[in-house]
């Protein structure tokens, strides 16, 4: 079912730590415990490194790439304490803005829907979430924090998708209302929080409680309009948990099941039905829900499939 | 607080045994070591080798062993093997088994002794269940505990009888067996799992906890929240025991971790910031140690360490180290050792020590303390010297009546007083460079008393205690009174012979002088590189007097693979070694805050997978090493960076030395061990030596997922969208979907285009065909169940080919428009749009009924013209708040105006296209994006620019419209020609009054004043306005 496009040998001296590709799907950057950021360009099955980002001083641990929109831009965070905003002009990458007010290691990043402008959510082992926004008149960024948004630690940010499901039911009212900016985020405090901007204030709007170790990655499922939000996360309790919302109030949990090895990576497709998760344990697994809404593994039979060995995986 | 560091004084070897678990009874004089194949009994007041040899049938190692504490049961003695604990009796020379218990599923991971009551045996496992056993009756448990989470340890409080605490991972539990149902205290001691706990046995509150984060926290149950004190070493902690004298406490490193650090290390409670002394000399790690009176009477104590190198020394603890804990055997105040410490030069009794003991250390040719207890033949003593080599410099092996005699112990010992040691130390590899006087070294001890706990004093020590298995690195020679060392570094095919020349001052702010010898195979330039890394590593260190030969050399292997690696790709890739550009503020923490810290910080993701683009799958994950040894179920990932032990450098060389991937190939040796001896005790392994393989870079996999999706590129590339034609739209994406072989695909476009096509349906029957079961419904459902299939281009294309196509300009004006021209065109041919009442304001006029007829924008020409003048613009929402006096017609307008698809999911079929356009986006079809734009309801983007309103001359009432909403007067009408106004217009900003800017052009060419004759002098008072 799924094929190998490219294999990309991508020089990091040290361990990769994030890999994504951007909009259109053509380019690839990774960073590593090198503390480098890597940026390929990707076409039929060719890959040429076109930048080799170096502006952080720790390993690097997320990257992530706005909406084209905005142009090409791409967000880092490292160990180092900073985030980093780098741009490509022309042909050249530069860093348009460095953010470092963080007390410790910053662990992820998140881009905004494009819908809400350029804004970047960033989580950071100090316990603090800022968000940074982008004033496109004046180009200046301007931050705000969440402070101890997590005890000990936040590990991972994600982004609601701007097209909020329940207002796809008020349609009587013609006006649309304006788009709330939601937040969902994981910790050291085995917490998954949900947040919400009100005026200009980020408040606590639900607290999700399942996991017994550490929160590891938050995804919030796109929308593509359905009544109803889908949120996974997974922890160092080695399980993945579907959360399931229709007012982003109540939620209901679904343990996707429990892997052999911690987990520290889910992803959701475009349209929010296939989750890919990854672990400790060095495999991949997708999962999509069936018709009598159980998530069942897609992936294959057996472990090893998954296995991200050498190259060659079929499924 | 200076480091001290002693030897043992007996040493044993007993290879054969391969024990992992050793246990002192009562009395002090046996010992039991156990292993898988042998237990073996020891008597240590005789003073022979011989050992009590009991062949053991199992295939399962033993996890712990205890003996009963209590005097009246003393011959007892309790093993645990999986998921049994064995009680066994030491009697007449005879070790016979008594109870096998049996309750525990999983493997038993601690036992231990009740206290005070000698029939009393606590177990604990990881299959949740705490067992207190009575050995009156050993059928079952005599009580059962039962705690949510598998626990690691169990102790008994050495005070209270009923008090016992449990580990759990990072957490205690305490439990009062009266009260067994649920723990009485709970406390969340470390971030990472917990591998020791030991109670206080002078302050029944206080409990030392030793974990993987590498602190030692010490707790006081009645205030669980907060640790009373932490003790931070660099390396995770096996376990932090009391000592039986004294507030000091014992600390040994977990075994399976690092090769290198085999000592124990003594604190006091009460100083936190520095161990007060070391016990070195075992080769490998220690894995169990315990206490024994010398004898009953005397307030002597001895250290009993058992090693996986399969040695069992004993360790004398003299008056002074107890007295270093605070315990002063002939004094009845307890001193602090600090003060002690502090008063060292003015202290005439404590220099008269350092005294006494130098004269015992010359009088005793240095190193004497070492002695074999043991051993048959001149083999295993040579062994022995190998061994335990660069400490102990000569061997007296006359000398155990000299090793038991009391009197004789302060010589025995080589970690004397501060000054005594050093000058001892120092004298062995320096004739003269360091030593100095008493009073001079305990000032030298001061100003160095910042420095790391294991932090070696002299050169020879450096040496001694350096890691010789870095990989690649060969020391050739080692000269400490010379102070040079040559080393032979190859990596990649480069050799670097070089030689390093320590400076008498080294390392107090003095860097080593690095020299490329003969055979040193790399080119000039890289010569150069390579030199100033090392210099740069070296003054990193000895800035803040450290020792620098092992960074230096791991350094060098780093850079040198490096620039292996760059010269093996191609220019492209610049020579970057690891220098930093630029110092950041907390490059100069120490290493043991900066470990500290990050035991907040996640354990580094080493794979992910994440779906980008339009459908594809990024995928990175470790070297494929891995598959082979598939980790085990047991063995998880550690949660945070604090596991890779030192802690990160950002920027500094230092960084290579703990990296993700130095972690990995350990992890991989660890699990090799795990597998071939079963499940537990795996922290307690023999020795498996890793072969620090290079992890190699594993590469980033781009997988193409979109057959895992229902929509498809091609699909989006061929579909068209028609709303003209919309049965022929629906047979030509049949015919495309049937290309792709989406026979589903084939068969909803089949439908729709049957649906779409309207029966010829009954005259008189009422129901309109939108509200047929195929109308209407059908197609809604169909949208809904592609839409959950999450097959978002099909629901998207059905909503564009079932819903109006929207104009642009303005959306609502048109949906009103078309609503109305739907009403009137379809009343007259009466065949599927039935009209409860019908309505008088709808003049017939027949128009053509062809099938789209009713969503053809032309229509609007073709208006009945009874309305017309609120023809334009009204909304169909808004036809209700007008209201025209007939609310039948507002019923009938609304609940069958619309077309196919029911406008209250309007946002929801909006989304849909939205989503599906962002796919088209993604692909980079912008042409189809661009159609289904089209369709939808709203604009992409709401205009957020400055907007032109008007305001009704007559009711004031300002309207985006061309009509007031109150009047239904036009709202901007030219005062010229009196028609409505579209297009360019200009309008004077104090009367009012305008048009068309041509009709206003040619009117104002000549005159000044409205056209209206309102008398306003529209060109003057308009600049007035705009120019003040």
């Amino acid at each position: 079912m799924v094929s190998l496009l490219n294999t990309v040998d991508t020089g990091h001296e040290d361990m990769i730590h994030d890999a994504e590709m951007d909009y259109y799907g053509l380019r690839l950057a990774t960073c590593s415990s090198d503390n480098s950021v890597k940026i390929f360009d990707i076409k039929n099955g060719t890959q040429t490194l076109t930048a080799d980002l170096k502006g952080h001083y720790g390993p690097v641990w997320q990257v992530a790439w706005s909406h084209p929109k905005f142009g090409n831009l791409l967000a880092s965070c490292s160990y180092d304490r900073k985030v980093i905003i780098w741009k490509e002009n022309g042909t050249e990458w530069s860093k348009v803005y460095e953010y470092s007010s963080h007390d410790s290691s910053v662990n992820s990043v998140a881009w905004a829907p494009h819908e809400f402008g350029l804004i970047l959510a960033c989580g950071s082992s100090d316990g603090s979430v800022s968000i940074l926004t982008n004033s496109p008149e004046l180009g200046t960024w301007e931050a705000r924090k969440i402070p101890g948004a997590h005890t000990i630690g936040c590990n991972a940010v994600s982004w609601c998708p701007a097209a909020t499901p329940n207002q796809a039911f008020d349609s009587n009212t013609k006006e649309r209302q304006p788009l709330v900016k939601r937040l969902v985020t994981g910790g050291c405090d085995n917490l998954v929080k949900i947040w919400k901007e009100e005026g200009d204030r980020w408040v606590e709007e639900a607290k999700l409680e399942v996991h017994s170790d550490w929160v590891r990655d938050v995804a919030w499922a796109p929308s593509i309009g359905l009544p109803r939000s889908t949120i996974a996360s997974c922890s160092q309790d080695r399980r993945v948990v579907i959360w399931t919302s229709d007012d982003n109030i109540t939620w209901n949990s679904y343990t996707l099941h429990t892997f052999d090895d911690v987990v520290w990576n889910v992803s959701w497709s475009l349209t929010g039905n296939i989750l890919a998760v990854s672990g400790g344990d060095n495999n991949v697994s997708l999962w999509r829900e069936n018709n009598e809404g159980q998530w069942i593994r897609i992936d294959g039979k057996s472990k090893e499939q998954g296995q991200l060995a050498g190259g060659e995986r079929e499924m | 607080m200076a480091t001290r560091w002693s030897s043992e004084y007996i040493v044993a070897e007993h290879r054969d045994l391969q024990a992992n678990a050793m246990a002192v009874d009562y009395t002090g004089n046996y010992v039991l070591l156990a292993g898988r194949r042998y237990l073996a009994i020891k008597n240590l007041n005789e003073q022979s080798d011989r050992l009590h040899k009991v062949p053991r049938q199992s295939k399962y190692e033993v996890g712990a062993a205890e003996w009963n504490p209590n005097p009246s049961h003393k011959e007892l003695c309790a093993l645990s093997s999986n998921q049994r604990v064995e009680v066994l009796s030491w009697q007449n020379g005879d070790l016979e088994q008594r109870h096998s218990l049996k309750s525990h599923t999983r493997v038993v991971s601690d036992v231990n002794w009740h206290r005070f009551d000698p029939n009393l045996l606590a177990s604990c496992s990881i299959d949740t269940f705490i067992h207190v056993w009575d050995m009156r009756d050993t059928r079952r448990p005599a009580q059962s505990l039962s705690a949510v989470a598998g626990s690691t340890q169990v102790r008994w409080n050495r005070l209270s009888s009923f008090l016992l605490a449990t580990a759990h991972d990072g957490d205690i539990k305490l439990w009062d067996q009266r009260k067994g149902t649920a723990p009485v205290v709970y406390i969340s001691a470390h971030l990472a799992k917990i591998h020791g706990l030991d109670w206080s046995p002078l302050h029944e509150d206080q409990l030392a906890t030793s974990s993987q984060d590498g602190t030692v926290k010490l707790f006081d149950i009645t205030n669980p929240r907060k640790a009373e004190g932490v003790l931070t070493t660099t390396l995770p902690v096996w376990r932090a025991r009391y000592t039986p004298f004294g507030e000091g406490l014992v600390t040994v490193v977990v075994p399976q971790l690092r090769r290198g650090e085999n000592s124990l290390l003594l604190w006091n409670i009460n100083n936190q910031a520095a161990p007060v002394h070391t016990f070195v000399g075992h080769t490998d790690v220690v894995l169990e140690f315990e206490w024994r009176r010398v004898n009953h009477d005397s307030s002597d104590f001895e250290l009993i360490t058992w090693s996986r190198d399969q040695s069992l020394r004993i360790w004398r603890i003299e008056p002074f180290l107890q007295k270093l804990c605070g315990h002063e055997p002939d004094m009845d105040n307890v001193l602090d050792s600090q003060d002690l410490i502090d008063d060292l030069p003015q202290n005439p009794r404590e220099s008269s020590l350092n005294d006494y003991q130098r004269h015992r250390y010359n009088e005793h040719t240095m190193a004497h303390n070492l002695q074999q207890l043991t051993l048959d033949n001149a083999s295993v003593l040579s062994e022995m010297l190998s061994a335990s080599g660069r400490n102990s410099l000569s061997l007296s092996l006359d000398g155990t009546s000299e090793a038991t005699d009391d009197s004789q112990g302060g010589s025995v010992l080589g970690g004397l007083g501060s000054g005594g040691g050093r000058g001892g130390s120092s004298s062995l590899s320096n004739g003269s460079a360091t030593r100095g006087g008493s009073g001079d070294s305990g000032s030298e001890d001061r100003m160095q008393s910042v420095r790391s706990p294991t932090q070696p004093k002299t050169l020879q020590q450096e040496f001694s205690h350096m890691n010789l298995n870095i990989t690649n690195v060969d020391m050739d020679r080692m000269d400490p009174v010379g102070r040079v060392c040559s080393v032979t570094v190859s990596a990649n095919g480069h050799v670097v012979v070089l030689q390093i020349s320590f400076p008498a001052s080294y390392p107090f702010s003095t860097p080593p002088t690095f020299q490329f010898m003969q055979g040193t195979s790399v080119n000039p330039s890289s010569k150069s590189k390579l030199h100033k890394v090392l210099k740069h590593t070296a003054q990193q260190r000895v800035r803040k007097n450290r020792t620098c030969l092992e960074p230096c050399l791991r350094q060098l292997v780093a850079s040198l693979q490096q620039l292996s690696a760059s010269e093996d790709n191609d220019s492209k890739t610049t020579t970057f070694l690891r220098m930093p550009s630029q110092p950041s503020p907390y490059m100069d923490a120490s290493n043991m805050y900066r470990s500290y810290q990050d035991a907040n910080i996640p354990f580094p993701r080493t794979s992910g997978a994440k779906f980008s683009g339009a459908g594809a799958l990024v995928c990175f994950g470790r070297a494929p090493m891995t598959k082979r040894l598939p980790l085990h179920s047991e063995m998880w990932t550690p949660r945070s960076l604090s596991a890779l032990g030192g802690g990160w450098t950002p920027g500094t060389p230092t960084h290579t030395y703990t990296s993700v991937s130095s972690y990995y190939y350990q992890e991989r040796g660890q699990v090799s061990r795990v597998r071939s001896r079963g499940l537990h005790t795996s922290s307690r392994g023999l020795v498996g030596r890793m072969t620090p393989t290079r992890t190699t870079r594993a590469a980033v996999l781009i997988y193409d997922a979109s057959p895992l999706f229902l929509f498809h590129r091609e699909l989006g590339e061929k579909y068209i969208i028609s709303s003209h034609d919309v049965v022929g739209m629906c047979q030509r994406n049949a015919a495309v979907a049937a290309t792709v072989n989406r026979r589903d695909l084939v068969q909803a476009w089949t439908t729709a285009a049957l649906v779409a096509s309207n029966p010829e349906a009954d005259p008189d029957d009422g129901v309109p065909w939108t509200h047929h079961p195929f109308g209407r419904s059908l197609i809604e459902s169909m949208i809904a169940h592609f839409a959950h299939q999450s097959d978002i281009q099909m629901a998207a294309m059905l909503c564009c080919a079932f819903s109006p196509r929207s104009d642009n300009q303005d959306i609502n004006r048109f949906k009103s428009s078309l609503c109305k021209s739907v009403n009137v065109s379809r009343l007259p041919s009466g065949k599927w749009w039935s009209k409860p009442g019908g309505s008088p304001y709808h003049t017939i006029h027949p128009l053509d009924t062809s099938l789209e007829g009713w969503n053809y924008p032309l229509l609007k020409q073709n208006r009945s013209n009874s309305w017309s003048d609120s023809l334009e613009g009204l909304k169909a929402n808004e036809v209700r708040e007008v209201g025209y006096g007939d609310s039948s017609l507002n019923l009938f307008l609304s609940s069958s105006e619309k077309g196919m698809l029911d406008e209250k999911k309007t946002c929801l079929y909006d989304e849909y296209k939205r989503v599906y356009a962002d796919v088209l986006h993604r692909w980079g079809l912008l042409d189809a994006r661009a159609q289904v734009m089209k369709y939808m309801s709203s604009g992409p983007e709401v205009h957020r620019g400055v907007e032109f309103v008007a305001e009704c001359q007559h009711c004031c009432v300002t309207s985006s419209r061309a009509s007031c909403v109150d009047c239904k007067r036009l709202s901007l009408q030219c005062v010229i020609c009196h028609i409505s106004v579209r297009g360019p217009s200009n309008v004077c900003l104090v009367c009012g009054h305008g048009g068309h800017t041509l009709h206003m052009q040619t009117w104002f060419r000549k005159e000044t004043r409205c056209p209206t004759g309102c008398g306003c002098s529209c060109l003057v008072e308009s600049s007035s306005i705009i120019e003040p």
